[in-house]
């Protein structure tokens, strides 16, 4: 049996026989790799492990907290619980609280949350976690009230700002309100541009319309800012009126005023009586200023006779004018008043007075509700006091209301060029119902750059109208009609290609200091 | 197909290397190393010397049988060839229904499946499939008795075919058996014993053979009576040239057993161009084509090969007789042009068939060819093995190289397995399902015969853990370590294939059968390669 | 035949083919496109629902890419299918996992000491991955031009340690110069086998120097001697090599030392990942 019977050549490597050995079939290297990926892998869960529930946990945390939570790193169960996430009222343990404060972080001030309303205080079917939106786990430096479209449109019918974001309420709604004045745009920018040789439209907007210090928005308008410089250069004058003596109504001349010496008329006092022309049995004031005190005087003192009762009208309709560090001592003024009122009417067991009485202790508390809380939503005409209301009627009809209103008339002669006066009282100018954008900010520095006003404010049509020189007719230039711009208007530049248009460039869920005072409008 | 119970048998009864049909099954007694004196009493043997007959003693024995054992069984591969000295042998069919199958002509691609385990699966089930050969003519319900002087089963030791038929002592006998090397070198020395081995292989086989030859399908029992008359058997030693390029064809060969590699000069140089093995034929053009008659090829013999050459007048008296006959050969022929002139043209081919008649690839029905561009010496073909086969891997990755393929060590299936022949207990065997070559680790006995007889180192032997039994038998196999002998089986009872080429995760492991597949599978990796 | 071509169709490792390639760049596509839109529609974060989406994926692609260990690991279990599926998974489902990993992040950097682990391990293992590819595709088209046989990793000792000893026994009985020699220049080098990379790019003149020396000796000697120095030059050549194989071998096996403890470390990190997801 030897191999020389072999018929080939079996090459160099054949005579060793090949030791058939248990590695062809052991994976032992590949094993011994496998373990040590295992053992890597095991250490590392164990030190993961070790640090989630032993240590700080900031291996497996991610990116550090933000700047303000930074006294939770390490400290998970502050946040998280077991299986369960991060609970709300983990976050409302601290936020609840400092938010009692201010009420700056409570749910509560999540006013565009939901559907603007401002006093939301319980939750309801479209509560979400507050992780939902304020992602923890970013860095030190991440903010967590950017939040990102996604997370808005998962919930709001919105997907894109340029496809179907609503329209604007005020450009919506039926703004027609009540403005109690009489004003014309157009007018207003022909006369500046023609008294001020001005060349651009825009320069006449901005003679009234003054920027705030930040540029974002604009100073309210007030009489003396902005009405002053032309209204009180003309130095109108009253009509003759009839000086009041024995029967009949009239004016109080600034002795009688002087002689009565009535709490709040000490300004009689210092008055230049020279402004006085008297005309024998009537005077004329000559010049009138804005809110001026005899006027103001006289008018409440007629419309005491004419309606008794309705003083508290002055206190609060005429009020608009009131500059801001007098407001205070007028309230305080309000409730001195309106306490009296309710003394001097208890004792009357008759439902009409108890009717009243609830009615003015009502107005009493929200008055002084509003002294504390200057925040806090008053609305005058909602507890029914005033000229307007019926049941107060003419005083008596053995007066000669003929010949009162031919007095007021004559003294208020210059207000009622601007004012609406109804029953002896100058109507409040009130604020359109929608005087911007409710639950969004709107920033104009940020965008003169790039649009001139009439650009986007071309509800009335001003520069077609300063072009062809044509008149406005009345229902297109008055007080009522808001001269703000659609949706359209932002659309034309905001979109997914040009300007942003992510949720969070206009809604804003802690607006700044600045506004919160229009928050509690 | 199991190991029959004779075969089991046989495998207990192993005393040595001639024992393989041991006392129980019917031998009396065994002289091994018979003396000349003893051998000179045989007929046949009288014509040698002392010399000779000394120097063949160890291939041959005598034995007596007891009447009525079994010498062999139909299908088993056997390296002996026996000789009635004394008493009746009688052989018959114990399978009637694969019996008859033909040698010539069935080509080697009938085997040759693109995807073995596959293909024989159906072949079994009615397909030509070389397998089994005749050494008897006998027929399904016949018994053919044999008295002194007469010899068998040496077709199948010569050829490697299994033996066809069952023989089985009809009375109390004395047989001379002799080995394979013996027989050849019998064969050699004396011309008388040639012929009479010839004749025996004309009156037994030759004429049942041609009958079943495809080629000459449909022949007057005439005509093939001619053909068989005209017939003569040649032998090829290696490298011996059967036909000579330009020299005048008188014959037309037929291939019995064996490769024959076919060249052409180019040139100074031989060109190998194609090749024949078993079945084959060879000179159709040459005599068909008129004025031609010379070889356009010169034939040699890879290895051991037996022809059948039959001579031009007679061939070409058939031709006249059958119209038809000519034109199947015209088709073989065009064939082998077509072929020839491939290779010609492309001598990286011819370069190849080189490699793989040298490899004897090109004999081989299963080859495991590792890409070497691709393979990453992961060994996942290996452990695939290994697991599938109880923990031992049945191939070496290592091997040949040839044009970045590798041929792993791994049993090349050969369409002649030369392993088969001398296993004394019939472990190794040739499964009925095809080409797989397989042993049956129950009943092999770790003697390493397979291993020695394969000539590509694809047959490894293992040591298991366990030493013989004290019943063991033969009795010094007890106590002794065991080792059983262990090569690839094609996984052919896993429907999914080899396990080596599923296990590739790199696609470099295939399996290819001879030649044509091997190039085809260049042919591929180099159209892969190219940008398209 | 046309089923063998379809066999041999896989020939050369080709991954470009079949339906996982198809499906991996599907998905890619499709997570990509979701990725994009995501973007499009205020950006993608771990948290968010498409990001937790691409997370997910992401991990199951990791366990996919996975299975093709384990496939290796029990070749014997054949209804699995053939291996090299399960490559073409892990190749194309490695760069989805890649991919979709980076979309999950949102191309953020990571942050914290787990987050950045997964991050570094991620990126270790696709690009230790990514050499291996390199290193498989090309090391044995080095191997098969610089190298003319075959050898398994674990025989070369002892195969060096053969030719050492052939070489030794031709020397033994030659000419004291020839021992010399033996013993300057062939010795060490035969000593055992070497990591080499320089034989790889070894300059043509290197190699003349050692061959003049080698022509000088021969000359000297007896034509009997000069034939063992042939015969000890052709040694020494099989020996380089075998230095070759020595050395590529082991670059083959020893890449996985980079990818495959870590690709285990990043399946326990990502597990714990997802543990912490569930439990915080």
């Amino acid at each position: 049996m030897g191999s020389e019977d072999r018929r080939f050549e079996k090459g160099f490597f054949s005579p060793h026989r090949l030791p058939v050995a248990d590695r062809y079939t052991r994976l032992t290297s590949r094993s011994r790799l496998f373990a040590c990926g295992g053992l890597a892998g095991l250490v590392l869960a164990v030190l993961l492990l070790a640090s989630a529930f032993l240590g700080r946990g900031t291996a497996i945390a991610g990116a550090p907290l933000t700047d303000s939570h930074a006294i939770f790193d390490g400290d998970c169960a502050a946040c998280h619980t077991p299986l369960q996430g991060t609970a709300d009222a983990k976050c409302l343990s601290c936020h609840q609280q400092s938010g009692g404060e201010l009420g700056i972080y409570t749910f509560a001030r999540h006013y565009m949350y939901r559907s603007g309303e401002a006093d939301r205080s319980a939750a309801d079917v479209h509560e979400v976690a507050c992780g939902t939106c304020h992602r923890e786990h970013q860095g030190r430096e991440a903010s967590l009230q950017e939040v990102a479209d996604a997370r808005c449109v998962s919930c709001h019918e919105v997907n894109s700002f340029e496809k179907d974001h609503p329209e604007f309420d005020f450009a919506v709604e039926d703004n027609a309100g009540v403005a109690n004045l009489k004003f014309a745009h157009v007018q207003h920018v022909r006369e500046v541009m023609a008294e001020s040789e001005l060349v651009e439209p825009e320069a006449a907007c901005l003679s009234c319309h003054t920027p705030e210090a930040d540029g974002k928005g604009f100073q309210p308008l007030a009489f003396d800012r902005h009405c002053d410089a032309c209204h009180l250069s003309r130095s109108d004058a009253t009509e003759p009126a009839r000086v009041a003596s024995g029967s009949g109504p009239g004016v109080a001349t600034l002795g009688d005023i002087r002689s009565a010496g009535e709490p709040g008329s000490q300004w009689a006092y210092f008055w230049n009586a020279g402004e006085f022309t008297d005309l024998g049995g009537s005077v004329v004031k000559r010049p009138v200023y804005h809110a001026d005190p005899w006027i103001l005087h006289n008018l409440r003192k007629l419309r005491g006779d004419l309606y008794p009762g309705a003083e508290l009208a002055d206190l609060l309709d005429t009020s608009a004018e009131v500059p801001p560090d007098q407001v205070r001592a007028l309230h305080r003024e309000a409730i001195a008043t309106l306490a009296r009122q309710i003394e001097g009417l208890r004792g009357d067991p008759s439902p009409a007075v108890q009717r009243e009485i609830a009615e003015l202790s009502e107005l009493l508390a929200a008055v002084e509700a509003r002294l504390e809380d200057p925040y806090a939503p008053l609305d005058a005409t909602r507890f029914g006091v005033g000229p307007a209301d019926e049941a107060d009627g003419v005083a008596t009809g053995t007066m000669d209301v003929a010949a009162y209103e031919a007095v007021i008339s004559a003294i208020i002669e210059p207000c009622v060029q601007c004012h609406v006066v109804e029953r002896a009282t100058i109507r409040r100018v009130q604020q359109p119902a929608h005087g911007g954008l409710a639950r969004a900010e709107f920033d104009h520095r940020a965008h003169v750059v790039h649009a001139r006003c009439m650009d986007c404010h071309d509800v009335i049509p001003t520069r077609e109208l300063l072009l062809s020189g044509e008149d406005a007719t009345a229902a297109q230039d008055r007080a009522e009609v808001v001269n703000l711009p659609t949706i359209e208007s932002c659309r034309s530049c905001h979109g997914s290609r040009t300007a942003p248009a992510s949720c969070t460039s206009c809604h804003q869920f802690h607006p700044d200091k600045s506004h919160w005072s229009t928050l509690s409008r | 197909m199991e190991a029959s119970g004779t075969l089991v048998m046989m495998s207990r009864q192993h005393g040595d290397r001639w024992s393989s049909f041991g006392e129980h099954t019917g031998i009396r007694s065994i002289s091994s190393l018979p003396t000349p004196a003893q051998l000179k009493k045989i007929g046949i043997l009288q014509e040698f010397d002392d010399d000779l007959l000394k120097e063949l003693s160890p291939d041959l024995s005598l034995a007596e049988w007891n009447a009525g054992a079994v010498i062999f069984e139909q299908g088993s591969y056997l390296d002996l060839a026996f000789l009635v000295v004394s008493g009746e042998v009688e052989v018959f069919l114990a399978r009637p229904e694969s019996a008859v199958q033909p040698i010539f002509g069935s080509g080697a691609g009938a085997v040759a499946g693109e995807a073995p385990y596959e293909a024989d699966r159906e072949s079994h089930s009615g397909g030509t499939v070389m397998l089994a050969s005749m050494d008897f003519d006998v027929a399904a319900d016949e018994c053919m008795r044999l008295g002194p002087g007469e010899l068998f089963g040496e077709i199948g030791a010569m050829n490697g075919w299994p033996q066809s038929a069952t023989a089985r002592t009809a009375s109390a006998c004395t047989l001379l058996q002799i080995r394979l090397p013996a027989l050849r070198k019998l064969r050699r020395k004396s011309r008388a014993l040639r012929i009479r081995l010839d004749e025996l292989y004309k009156a037994r086989m030759l004429r049942q053979h041609l009958a079943g030859t495809p080629l000459l399908h449909g022949c007057t029992p005439e005509t093939l009576e001619r053909l068989v008359a005209a017939a003569e058997l040649v032998s090829c030693e290696p490298g011996e040239v059967a036909v000579r390029e330009g020299e005048p064809t008188e014959h037309f060969v037929l291939v019995r057993s064996g490769c024959l590699r076919l060249s052409q000069a180019l040139g100074a140089a031989e060109v190998a161009v194609s090749y024949l093995s078993k079945g084959d034929s060879l000179g159709e053009s040459e005599l068909m084509v008129d004025g031609s008659g010379v070889w356009q090829v010169s034939a040699s013999s890879v290895g051991n090969s037996e022809l059948v050459r039959i001579g031009r007048d007679a061939f070409l008296d058939a031709l006249a007789a059958q119209p038809e006959l000519e034109q199947r050969l015209w088709g073989t022929a065009m064939e082998r042009i077509k072929i020839m002139g491939a290779t010609r043209s492309d001598l990286a081919r011819s370069d190849l068939l080189d490699f793989t008649l040298a490899k004897g690839i090109a004999q081989a029905n299963s080859v495991l060819v590792i890409d070497l561009e691709a393979c990453t010496r992961c060994d996942d073909c290996v452990r695939g093995c290994a697991s599938t086969h109880g923990g031992r891997p049945r191939f070496v990755r290592e091997g040949e190289v040839y044009d970045g393929f590798m041929v792993a060590r791994s049993c090349y299936h050969c369409q002649d397995p030369t392993c088969l022949v001398g296993c004394p207990t019939g472990a190794i065997r040739r499964l009925n399902v095809g080409a797989v070559v397989e042993i049956d680790p129950a009943i092999c006995i770790g003697c390493g015969a397979c291993e020695q007889n394969c000539p590509y180192d694809s047959i490894v032997m293992h040591d298991l853990d366990t030493s013989w039994g004290p019943d063991a038998v033969p009795s010094y196999l007890r106590g002794q370590p065991r080792a059983v002998a262990s090569k690839c089986d094609l996984c052919y009872q896993a429907p999914e294939g080899p396990a080596c080429v599923a296990s590739c995760p790199h696609s470099a492991a295939h399996r290819v059968s001879g030649t044509e597949e091997f190039d085809l599978l260049r042919q591929a990796k180099r159209a892969a390669e190219m940008p398209v | 035949m046309t089923a063998l071509v379809q066999r041999l169709r896989g020939a050369g490792g080709v991954v470009r083919s079949g339906p996982v390639p198809l499906l991996s760049t599907l998905g890619a596509v499709a997570a990509t496109v979701a990725f994009m839109v995501g973007m499009a529609t205020g950006g993608v974060a771990p948290s968010s629902p498409l990001g937790l989406g691409l997370g997910v994926a992401a991990a199951l692609s990791l366990l996919a890419v996975m299975l093709y260990s384990a496939r290796r690991a029990m070749p014997a279990v054949r209804r699995l299918g053939p291996t090299r599926t399960y490559l073409q998974v892990h190749l194309w489902g490695g760069t989805l996992f890649f991919l979709l990993f980076l979309y999950h992040t949102g191309f953020g950097l990571p942050s914290g000491g787990m987050v950045a682990g997964l991050w570094l391990l991620s990126l270790w293992v696709v690009l230790t991955g990514a050499v291996g590819l390199f290193l498989q595709r090309a090391v044995p088209q080095v191997l098969n031009t610089t190298s003319s046989f075959e050898v398994h990793l674990e025989r070369i000792p002892g195969l060096v340690d053969e030719l050492r000893a052939r070489a030794e026994a031709k020397v033994a009985e030659s000419d004291p110069r020839v021992r010399s020699w033996f013993q300057k220049r062939v010795a060490p080098v035969m000593a055992g086998p070497r990591v080499t990379y320089r034989e790889l790019f070894r300059s043509p003149a290197a190699h003349l120097r050692g061959t003049r020396e080698v022509e000088l000796l021969k000359c000297t000697l007896e034509a009997e001697d000069a034939a063992v120095v042939d015969e000890v030059q052709g040694l020494r050549v099989t020996k380089h090599e075998m230095d070759v194989h020595y050395t590529l071998q082991r670059v083959l096996r020893g890449w996985l030392v980079l990818h495959l403890p870590a690709a285990v470390a990043l399946l326990a990190l990502v597990v714990l990942h997802v543990f912490f997801i569930l439990y915080f």
